[in-house]
């Protein structure tokens, strides 16, 4: 089988009506890492992340005859958008109360967060992991995009559909927040 | 990152994740084929149900015609017709019966 290596190639192809079945492999092993570490970092739990992994694919396989990538943008961007909702719907469904705000799953997310935790981590990550957790959530997608997948501020428009403007505000108050938080822990 | 996450965890993920797309575009084709069978099927019945509707139509309309040509036709020919059927009736179905 022919493999596609990027994500040019594997829009080309798409468009020029190849089966989206045997492109999908190409997908598969250049996103799974980096969308696996999206998702497990809003929802903590290794075994909802593996899930909603699974539940991405089959989602972006089922619409991916409809990505045409003028209006979604990058193909990174379509796939890390439909991991984000996903995960935020995984949150909602973790609230007490429907009446409850997606916020107050935090609580929760820290705790179970401890029995996440590595038994080789380092310090400093799992104070920083804990504090970007104790985010709004609004703050803690853009600093986890921003921060661990590097991706720019149009690209994170792309996946939240908030304007650049709004992002960077949030993630300069998310920067800050992690900041005293990460002190005053050490103090 | 200080997830703990299983041993071979990405390499079993991706296999999992081809084989589920695998089956999900299976599943998809064979969607289609059981459309494209369940369309035959019902336009082999509807056809069928058309043919019946039509064949039913055309013999009523034959019959009918037959009973309004019988009900003004003159005497003479509706008797030189019984006689016709009588004779046809011994020569043929009476011959038959008495072998």
């Amino acid at each position: 089988m022919n493999v596609a290596k990027g994500d040019a190639e594997i829009i080309g192809r798409l468009k020029s009506g190849d089966d989206p079945a045997l492109l999908f492999d190409s997908i598969i092993e250049r996103y799974s890492e980096r969308l696996y570490w999206h998702i497990r970092r809003i929802v903590v739990r290794h075994e909802e992340a593996e899930d909603i992994l699974q539940e991405c694919f089959i989602t972006a396989y089922t619409k991916i005859s409809d990505f045409r990538g003028e209006r979604e943008g990058s193909l990174k961007a379509w796939l890390y958008k439909i991991a984000t909702v996903l995960s935020i719907k995984a949150l909602r469904r973790m609230r007490r109360t429907i009446f409850a705000s997606i916020d107050s799953v935090r609580n929760e997310l820290l705790t179970v967060f401890e029995d996440e935790i590595a038994p080789d981590a380092d310090e400093i990550a799992i104070k920083l992991q804990r504090a970007v957790i104790d985010l709004p959530t609004k703050q803690r997608l853009v600093f986890n995009l921003r921060y661990f997948d590097e991706l720019p501020f149009e690209e994170i428009s792309q996946i939240t559909g908030q304007s650049v403007s709004t992002l960077k505000t949030n993630y300069h108050f998310a920067v800050k927040r992690v900041k005293s938080q990460v002190t005053t822990i050490e103090i | 990152m200080p997830y703990a996450v299983p041993e071979e965890y990405f390499e079993m993920a991706k296999s999992r994740a081809k084989a589920t797309i695998a089956l999900q575009s299976r599943k998809q084709s064979r969607g289609w084929q059981h459309y494209s069978i369940a369309f035959a099927t019902a336009s082999i019945c509807v056809a069928f149900v058309i043919f019946g509707v039509l064949k039913e139509v055309l013999h009523k309309n034959s019959y009918e015609d037959f009973v309004s040509q019988l009900e003004t036709m003159p005497t003479e020919v509706l008797y030189d017709m019984s006689c016709d059927m009588v004779e046809y009736y011994d020569e043929n179905l009476l011959s038959d019966v008495s072998k």
